[in-house]
């Protein structure tokens, strides 16, 4: 990855590193000058080494979820390097006619009409290269889909990538290992023979010595597979042929013919391509006389797998923000309750003289050590959960594509371990200084009898508080008003009613009265439909941020009012179930213990709170999108969708269906056609840039059966209906897929295309806009006006600029020819079976064809897969509570041993102990379940009321798995209990006779 | 003769740390009667406390025989001699030791609800309680909100609560300033007097020892002393 959280991450690195090193610098320097605090601090790390375990664990947490959402981004970017260096081999860079590589994703059809070059041009720009040691291979290359067929054994694969190299030229390129591991050449090959690579060995299930059956052009040639081989840079990760160029230059009938010339630069197949830029210009002049393009593939490749793994890290690292949120009040609830264990000591220490300054040193060292082996621990541990994580993806990207499948790799690079390591080292150490700071503000006397704080100057605190509060929240909510940005807006005003809460106890409102009045009015506020927050504050854009900062100040309003409340709430628990003999003492001190620490509780419900919140909001919402796209969205009025090689178009499927002896011509109502052409693009007086993107041109019958949904019709237009026919009958019409679109509100975490319209927002219609494309290859261009923008439901199959077949023609003769199929079947006819049929009879053409209900179940179980993963991630916030149950757990046993060794004395049984200790622990557990499930399922409802008023989603469902979620708090009570029984037990089991014996 | 309600045959306690062996008690012999208020003293580390303990079940014993109402508290598991303590036991404590979270009232009902009376008649019973040691009017406040004096009486009603048969007391007044510490004496007296409960008292307070029945001295984990009291209202009780 090269950025993380929008920063380089070199430069991220650094300044963690710096940062961190001045930190330590500083403590490091305070240690030298106070060796006693230093020696008191690890003595006391050492002092209880089962405690300082569960703090380690506690504190590791946050950094766990950064190391394991970045090294998903480091898997994420190694596995399309990884299949970018499969395909490319040792290619850097492609020289070939212009617009013959764009790069169209096999997915979204392929292109046809690419020219030829003559051979010649290798040795032009071999001269251009001569005494440059940029370079180290040029070959001249057919790179060509073609299918194959295995007759003898009844397989056929009809996407397989030809590639053919000069055998004289191919030492700077990839070495072709055989079967048997040894160097194989080219030129080793005879007539009629062919090397597979094994996953096309695989697919056909073939080996050395079979025969397989060519289809290239308009005969099938047959060939004897010479030698099952290993080759990086066929211009495929998945099955491939290869041929020497004179070999493919026959079977093609273009001899002295090239589809391009292949450069590889010097310095391996990855660190070569930094050289890119060099090679360009030294090949610019050449390459330009000639009429070609130089593209910088591999550079080009390695960009995007970036940006992918860019992608997957800020997705898991914006889903993982709550559990941070969560795991940061864990650390400091640790030393807030570290420091209350010592207020004793601490309080002996300042009446023989210890500063304060010295208490929160001698506290900070104590962090540090504490800090040290959690980073260690948690960056360590991060990678592993990563590790788990990608075999989840893998194994839903498999559900993806069944076919074939990302293959996904698990890596991390040492950067992301040093960042998650330093950046939550940094984070702790803030936040132990923080409560370091906190701790050491005592009155020596109460602290040395152990007695509770005096309370002083609470009416000051309270104005300056209150202050603050209101006048940064009004700050940020002008500001958000004036920007036009939600997030802003609801901090601000979050603020402002956290801000009254210390000025209505000024005015004499009690502390319950006021806490509940401005916690609900937060909660309140914040749950309200979003279209009311825009009568108030004017159009608010909204991201991810708006959903993090929302989540966080609900869970603060709730956890005010929950925490204010829970005596009259548990009241009405104990006058229900304190009837029960057995359970009533113990019931009443459960709920007595939690309520007398209002702190801790308070910190604790809030922790737990906000991560079942935000597991719910997460999984109720993605699980309603997950479920609302289906075949219509997907297929737009058709069942089976097929797609020839660019080589071998089918141009009238309608003829070639009643041609064909292995379909039934009736088995099908409608077809529709598409020719995709890779051109540059962009917006006429957007004053931005051509950029490479597909564009699309649909035949009649498509335009006039097609279903797909219009998230956005121009102003002037009327229905979809009307768009669809508009395109069909008035040439220069287009639509767009929704990826080019500007939106007030970004939920989107994907790479989205250069390619990109501008001056308005999908969100609010749009005028007419017209863009003009370029095809490189022929040098025309042309303009189409947009009136129509496709639903975010709309297949990736769709993505690029849709016109009619009949206005590409006219701008671009002779370079259109259908190669995407789409057929409507009749009633009860079977998608699948049909499917099979067609790739049957049109072999010859490549075609691969799937029903679209396979591509849609295909496509939710990833999508239900990816879910749970998120859940899954999610759920690792989870641990952060249970953390916290386990360690209050621990402390109350030290806190209340006299208390026990009384109760023990007045009639408890050991078992009565251990059950106030669970119920305790229940109590928080199951108010923070209840409480999260209910706000989380609210603030789903809002977004998914929020979203049916968007453009794309107007069917979309609240779909809560009720299931998933039951199995996922049960265990997370179960868990929640088990972290309790420890200390129960402890507790249970201390003499009462023991712990009476000392004040 | 009535059963003794207490009695210690050649009690031994050892406290054994591994490094440190202390002999706590030494084969201690004690008797109490019912109705009857002793006082325990002797010098810090005597074995005064480890008696009491020893002898109402808080601790057990390594040798000699512990017998409460006539039956030997080995021979009880320690779910019996918990709900033994529930029943027919109260305790005081020196730093009184009430549960901080919870109301005077509410502390003071706790071992009724422990030995499973229904809540309102356990609120009853403890506000009763709380009017005979003089704090009806502080049922509502929790512990961090009475003066010394009243934790301590909220302690004496918590043992009292459940018409114990015996009322352990370590140290009652150690915490207390002299005035307080005389109130809680008489108080306890009085309950003694009043309602013949029975008393064991561990002190270090000769003015709280004068006030009882029987004054145990206590040396080394031995007694090495008794000495009966002749005040005036033991000898009335003695007369009758």
């Amino acid at each position: 990855m090269k950025e993380v959280f929008g920063i380089p991450v070199d430069s991220l690195l650094a300044i963690l590193l710096v940062g961190l090193g001045i930190a330590l610098f500083i403590v490091g320097a305070l240690a030298l000058r106070n060796r006693i605090l230093v020696t008191l601090a690890v003595r006391s790390v050492g002092r209880r080494r089962g405690r300082s375990a569960l703090i380690v664990v506690g504190l590791m947490l946050g950094t766990t979820i950064i190391a394991a959402a970045l090294t998903t981004g480091d898997t994420m970017s190694h596995t399309i390097r990884t299949t970018a260096v499969a395909t490319l081999g040792a290619t850097d860079e492609t020289i070939a006619p212009k617009g013959a590589v764009d790069d169209i994703p096999g997915a979204l059809g392929a292109a046809s009409g690419m020219q030829w070059i003559p051979e010649g041009t290798v040795g032009q720009v071999e001269s251009a290269a001569d005494g440059s040691d940029l370079v180290d291979g040029i070959t001249g290359a057919i790179i060509e889909q073609v299918a194959l067929q295995a007759p003898s054994q009844g397989q056929t694969e009809p996407s397989v990538v030809l590639f053919a190299g000069d055998p004289a030229r191919m030492d700077g390129f990839s070495p072709i290992r055989g079967s048997g591991g040894n160097e194989l050449s080219l030129a080793d090959l005879r007539p009629g023979e062919v090397y597979l690579n094994t996953k096309a060995a695989r697919e056909l299930r073939i080996e050395a010595g079979n025969r397989v059956v060519v289809y290239a052009g308009a005969d099938p040639v047959p060939m004897r597979v010479r030698d099952v081989v290993r080759f990086d840079g066929a211009g495929t990760a998945d099955a491939s042929a290869l041929l020497s160029l004179a070999q493919a230059q026959q079977l093609f009938d273009r001899d002295g013919e090239i589809r391009a010339v292949l450069v590889s630069n010097r310095g391996g197949d990855v660190a070569g391509a930094a050289r890119s830029d060099e090679v360009v210009a030294l090949l610019e002049p050449v390459v330009g006389s000639l009429g070609l393009e130089i593209q910088t593939l591999k550079a080009d490749a390695i960009e995007d797998a970036d940006a992918a793994g860019n992608a997957f890290m800020t997705f898991f690292t914006t889903f993982g923000t709550f559990s941070i949120a969560a795991g940061i009040l864990l650390i400091f609830l640790i030393f807030v309750m570290l420091a209350s264990e010592r207020r004793g000591e601490l309080g002996i220490a300042r009446a023989v003289g210890t500063r304060r300054g010295h208490l929160v040193q001698m506290f900070t060292f104590e962090g540090v050590a504490y800090d040290f082996l959690a980073a260690l621990v948690g960056a360590v541990l991060g990678a592993l959960v990563a590790l788990g994580m990608v075999m989840v993806m893998a194994s839903a990207f498999a559900a993806a594509d069944s076919d074939e499948g990302l293959q996904i790799e698990f890596a991390v690079t040492p950067r992301s371990l040093a960042i998650a390591f330093a950046l939550g080292m940094l984070l702790t150490l803030v936040v132990v200084a923080v409560s370091a700071w906190r701790v050491s503000v005592m009155n020596v006397s109460t602290a040395i009898r152990n007695l509770p704080e005096p309370p002083t100057g609470r009416r000051r605190r309270r104005f300056v508080l209150a202050a603050v509060g209101i006048l940064a929240g009004t700050a940020l909510t002008v500001s958000g008003t004036s920007s036009g940005t939600a997030t802003p807006v609801m901090l601000g005003t979050s603020l402002v009613l956290l801000g009254l809460i210390p000025l209505l106890q000024v005015a004499g409102v009690s502390e319950r009265v006021a806490n509940t009045l401005c916690g609900g009015a937060i909660v309140v506020t914040l749950m309200l439909p979003w279209n009311l927050w825009e009568r108030v504050f004017g159009t608010l854009a909204m991201d991810f941020g708006t959903w993090i900062v929302a989540g966080l100040m609900i869970i603060v309003g709730a956890v005010l009012v929950m925490i204010h409340n829970a005596a009259a709430l548990l009241g009405l628990v104990m006058r229900t179930f304190g009837r029960i003999g057995a359970l009533a003492p113990v019931l009443r001190l459960s709920i007595a213990y939690p309520l007398s620490a209002r702190f801790r509780t308070g910190t604790t419900l809030a922790m737990f709170t906000l991560v079942v919140f935000t597991l719910v909001t997460g999984t109720a919402s993605n699980g309603s999108f997950v479920h609302a796209i289906g075949v219509e969205d997907f297929g737009g009025g058709y069942q089976v969708r097929a797609g020839t090689i660019g080589a071998a178009p089918i141009d009238d499927m309608a003829v070639a269906l009643r041609r064909s002896p292995r379909v039934n011509e009736r088995d099908f109502t409608t077809i529709g056609s598409q020719s995709v052409l890779a051109v540059e693009a962009k917006q006429v007086g957007a004053g931005r840039p051509f950029e490479s993107y597909p564009v699309r041109g649909l035949d009649a019958p498509f335009l006039e059966h097609t279903t797909f949904g219009l998230g956005d019709i121009a102003h002037g237009y009327g229905s979809e209906q009307e768009v669809w026919a508009a395109l069909r009958e008035q040439p220069g019409l287009a639509v767009v897929d929704s990826t080019v679109v500007p939106r007030r509100d970004n939920w989107n975490f994907g790479v989205l295309p250069d390619f990109q319209l501008s001056g308005f927002y999908f969100e609010e219609g749009f005028d007419p806009i017209e863009v003009q494309i370029l095809d490189k290859q022929t040098g025309l261009s042309s303009t189409v006006t947009v009136i129509g923008i496709l639903k975010d439901t709309a297949p990736l199959e769709m993505v690029g600029i849709s016109t009619s077949e009949e206005t590409l023609a006219e701008a671009f003769p002779g370079r259109i020819r259908p190669t995407i199929h789409y057929f409507g079947l009749a009633p009860g006819v079977d998608p699948e079976d049909t499917a099979a049929a067609l790739e049957a009879a049109f072999v010859a053409n490549g075609l691969e064809a799937e029903s679209i209900q396979h591509v849609v179940d295909d496509a939710t179980a990833a999508n239900l897969t990816f879910n749970r993963l998120v859940q899954g991630f999610l759920g690792l916030g989870l641990v952060v509570g249970v953390a916290a149950l386990g360690v209050i757990s621990a402390r109350a046993v030290v806190e209340r041993r006299q208390q026990i060794g009384v109760m023990r004395a007045i009639g408890f049984r050991t078992r009565m102990v251990q059950a106030a200790f669970l119920l305790e622990s229940s109590f928080i557990a199951l108010t923070s379940i209840l409480a999260g499930t209910v706000l989380g399922l609210l603030l789903a409802w809002n977004i998914i009321r929020d979203q049916q008023a968007q453009p794309s989603w107007e069917n979309l469902e609240l779909i809560v798995p009720w299931g998933n979620l039951a199995v996922i708090f049960l265990v997370v009570y179960a868990v929640a209990l088990a972290a309790t029984l420890a200390p129960a037990i402890r507790a249970s089991r201390i003499q009462p006779a023991e712990a009476l014996r000392y004040q | 003769m009535e059963t003794p309600i207490l009695e210690a045959r050649s009690l031994e306690k050892t406290y054994d740390t591994g490094a440190v062996r202390v002999e706590a008690l030494r084969g201690v012999d004690l008797a109490l009667e019912r109705g009857e208020m002793v006082a325990i003293m002797g010098p810090s580390g005597c074995g005064k406390t480890t008696l009491l303990n020893c002898l109402s079940g808080l601790d057990s014993i390594d040798g000699g025989e512990a017998l409460i109402e006539g039956t030997p508290l080995s021979e009880m598991s320690d779910r019996e001699r918990t709900d033994y303590r529930a029943r027919r036991m109260g305790f005081v404590f020196q730093f009184y030791n009430l549960i901080p979270v919870l109301t005077s009232v509410e502390n003071v009902e706790l071992p009724l609800l422990v030995a499973r009376v229904r809540a309102h008649e356990a609120r009853e019973r403890a506000l009763a309680a709380l009017d005979l040691v003089g704090l009806a009017g502080r049922a509502g406040h929790v512990p961090d909100a009475l003066s010394g004096g009243e934790r301590q009486r909220v302690t004496i009603a918590r043992s009292l609560v459940n018409d114990p048969a015996i009322v352990w007391a370590d140290e009652p007044t150690g915490d207390l300033d002299s005035e307080n510490a005389a109130e809680i004496v008489a108080l306890m007296r009085r309950l003694n007097l009043e309602r013949g409960l029975t008393f064991l008292i561990v002190t270090h307070d000769i003015s709280v020892g004068r006030k009882t029945d029987r004054i145990v001295r206590m040396l080394d984990g031995e007694v090495v002393e008794e000495q009966r009291l002749e005040v005036p209202h033991v000898l009335a009780r003695h007369a009758a």
